[in-house]
């Protein structure tokens, strides 16, 4: 036998339940808002949109299916989107490398975005190359600092978690420090700057989900083909070589198709920390650690976390809205330590 | 920690092995990738580059399908057939008091937009704005403000859209025809500038700018006349004013504290223009480093005891609530305006919000610079 029938039916199981939920949490983001729109007139708007386009009208505003097509949705499915791409490059950096705490923000790759990101609006002359400047910027800082940190970390051919994880921090530092130096030497985009890192969907459109979900869907791709290898590069590496992997080869293209994922991720959310570290290991305590079931059910698992936290953010002092990392890692938290007191009780 | 599972754990028997052979090909699906990025961002940079120089049309044909929505009252025979090729004449060119549309307004984000109609709904996120559009007797066409608008008390009973940042979905709720904002927030108003709104930044360097805002938004709303009275009445207190100033015959230097860390204002701001108008001078305006445009400085204790100002104001929205916290400080204490009792603490709501009572702080500055200057 393949798995253990307990594994599958619990995986079937999680699967069923983070889908329905996912299904139920989409429902109640679009039924919710800052217009002033009851949620059974969002809802009514929203059939109206899928029937009859933008122009639909009925028992709503004759905006509000307008409203839902270019504000509400399209921040939805970057949420969807952001969520999935985090929680697939959480799982694959914690197991590619063996190391719990193997995540964008301790290997340097976040510092790496967020450095390109503030660049991207600090340096007017860029702002020539249109909105896109800061998405891309990022995306090549998160790369940069990724094939830095690996180098740093690779001594004759082999690149050790612990050597990996110290120079990513080491690397972070520094780039976080010339981007700490961009900020008090700018004051008219210190609240841009600030604004980004704190991480946000609020300027969501369809363009940038057009961006994000071929990279993030293509990564994960990726990473569920190299799952099996992934599953024996926790057995360790000698073992692996002996299975006839190239663990060195598959780290480092892992940690390149991880980072990827992780710039397209927060180059137009910012920094939304802990969801990549958190939702893997909760995943793992459910559905166990092989990357075939943990890739899935991290990246349904993420979205679902994404969408609510989000639909919080932008609901729960409206107009005004809270920083989604701040959702995140505060509800995140807790439920993580609880589960794992819990665990480590039984 | 479950990152490190046992080895029994894993499941992957030996036929599943991937073997070499099968690898998966790398470098391949990383030239992919970068394609797909590269790709879909050349296409949305070219879509969106032409964005900003389309906005006028677009705007414009927004504002035409409006027109069929609630606001269709307010339109005045200007229908679609004049729409597509709006001339483009500037604010100036559209001070007559006749308030005819459309008009093509320049902003200070240097975008030419058309409105199309006499807008009737019209939501300001900025509250120098709402002021001025009280002021030049437009209020009553204004259903949405943010958070931070308190003048005139009308306001507390307008719905609020959002604070510095608008919220696109309250804004969008409102379905207003106009929509004034501060500078660098077009991104994020696209969706409400699609569903037909026209969207006006302003965001004043100078008091003559603070004009120019008035003069557009009173060619935005239709009300030039009101307009440019309230820009003559300015100009004349403020004449009056500076004029007083000037007759006490000194030009004291000032330190203008813009919190409490010793960040303060420099030239390319109104406040500046309004120390120079109140007869002082700035001595950060002395600074000298003004080419790129900076706004403003952060002053190092040391510098500020270097410069050893005449007078040291401390507005309110600085952080200092009283001016011992400034005077007590021992790094201080040397100083000629602390010695000389020349440390005051201003009201700045009016000197720090570029609207139509812009000649009030001015009022305020000059009093506590010059409290001998007849006024």
């Amino acid at each position: 036998m393949r798995f253990g029938g307990d594994r599958r039916r619990a995986y079937r199981a999680v699967m069923a339940v983070l889908l329905a939920f996912l299904v139920a949490a989409v429902i109640g983001s679009i039924a919710t808002g800052a217009a002033g729109l009851s949620p059974s007139q969002s809802l009514a708007a929203f059939f109206g949109l899928l029937r009859r386009g933008a122009s639909a009208t009925g028992s709503y505003p004759t905006w509000a299916p307008r409203l839902l097509l270019d504000l509400r949705l399209p921040r939805i499915v970057l949420a969807i989107v952001t969520g999935a791409g985090l929680c697939t490059a959480g799982a694959s950096f914690q197991g590619t490398f063996r190391n719990p705490l193997a995540e964008p923000y301790l290997l340097g790759v976040s510092a790496g975005a967020a450095l390109g990101a503030t660049i991207a609006i600090v340096w007017r002359p860029l702002a020539a190359l249109g909105i896109y400047t800061l998405p891309l910027l990022a995306f090549v800082g998160a790369v940069l600092a990724a094939f830095l940190v690996y180098r740093l970390a690779t001594f004759g051919g082999h690149t050790h978690s612990a050597s990996l994880l110290l120079s990513g921090v080491a690397v972070g530092s520094t780039l976080t420090a010339i981007l700490s130096f961009f900020m008090v030497s700018t004051e008219r985009d210190l609240h841009t700057v600030v604004v980004w890192l704190m991480g946000g969907l609020s300027a969501a459109t369809w363009d940038k989900v057009y961006i994000t979900l071929p990279v993030v869907a293509t990564g994960f791709v990726y990473m569920m083909l190299m799952a099996r290898r992934m599953n024996l590069l926790l057995m360790g590496e000698e073992r692996a070589r002996e299975l006839g992997v190239d663990s060195q080869r598959t780290r480092r293209n892992l940690m390149i198709v991880a980072s990827i994922v992780t710039a397209a991720a927060v180059a137009f959310s910012g920094l939304i920390g802990f969801i990549g570290l958190m939702v893997p290991h909760i995943m793992r305590l459910l559905v166990g650690p092989d990357h075939r079931r943990l890739l899935p059910a991290s990246a349904l698992f993420g979205a679902l976390l994404l969408l609510l936290a989000d639909t919080v953010a932008r609901t729960a002092m409206a107009p005004a809205e809270i920083p989604v990392g701040i959702i995140t890692a505060a509800v995140g938290g807790p439920f993580f330590l609880y589960l794992l007191r819990r665990r480590k009780g039984a | 920690m479950t990152g490190r599972p046992k080895a029994r754990r894993l499941p992957a028997p030996p036929q599943l092995l991937p073997s070499q052979q099968h690898s998966v090909p790398f470098f391949p699906l990383v030239l992919l990738l970068a394609f797909v990025l590269v790709a879909a961002t050349a296409l949305l940079a070219a879509g969106c580059g032409s964005g900003t120089a389309t906005t006028t049309a677009a705007t414009a044909t927004t504002v035409t399908s409006s027109a069929a929505g609630p606001g269709a009252a307010d339109t005045s025979t200007t229908g679609a057939a004049t729409g597509a090729t709006t001339p483009t004449t500037g604010a100036a060119g559209q001070t007559a008091a006749t308030g005819t549309f459309p008009v093509t307004i320049k902003d200070d984000d240097g975008i030419n937009v058309t409105i199309k109609a006499k807008p009737a709904r019209i939501v300001s996120t900025k509250p120098a704005s709402t002021e001025i559009l009280f002021a030049i007797g437009a209020g009553d066409r204004v259903v949405g403000v943010s958070s931070l608008d308190d003048y005139p008390p009308q306001v507390k009973n307008i719905a609020k859209v959002g604070d510095f940042e608008p919220n696109p979905e309250a804004v969008m709720g409102l379905s207003p025809d106009l929509v004034v904002s501060y500078s660098g927030y077009e991104e994020k108003l696209q969706a409400v500038q699609a569903a037909g709104a026209a969207v006006l930044t302003f965001n004043p360097v100078s008091v003559e700018g603070i004009f120019a805002n008035i003069t557009a938004l009173g060619v935005a709303t239709g009300n030039t006349g009101q307009a440019a009275a309230l820009v003559d009445s300015l100009k004349t207190q403020i004449a009056q004013i500076s004029a007083a100033a000037k007759a006490t015959g000194s030009a004291p230097e000032v330190f203008y504290a813009v919190d409490n860390t010793l960040y303060t204002i420099g030239p390319n701001t109104f406040v500046d223009d309004l120390l120079k108008m109140a007869n002082a001078v700035n001595v950060a305006s002395m600074l000298g480093n003004n080419a790129n445009g900076q706004q403003y400085y952060q002053y190092s204790p040391e510098q500020l005891v270097a410069a050893d100002p005449d007078i040291i104001l401390l507005p309110t929205s600085s952080g200092y609530k009283n001016i011992q916290e400034f005077t007590k400080d021992p790094r201080f204490a040397q100083m000629t305006a602390v010695k000389g009792g020349q440390v005051f603490l201003i009201d700045d709501t009016t000197i720090t919000r570029p609207g139509p009572r812009i000649a009030e702080g001015l009022k305020i500055l000059v009093k506590a610079i010059h409290p001998d200057a007849a006024l």
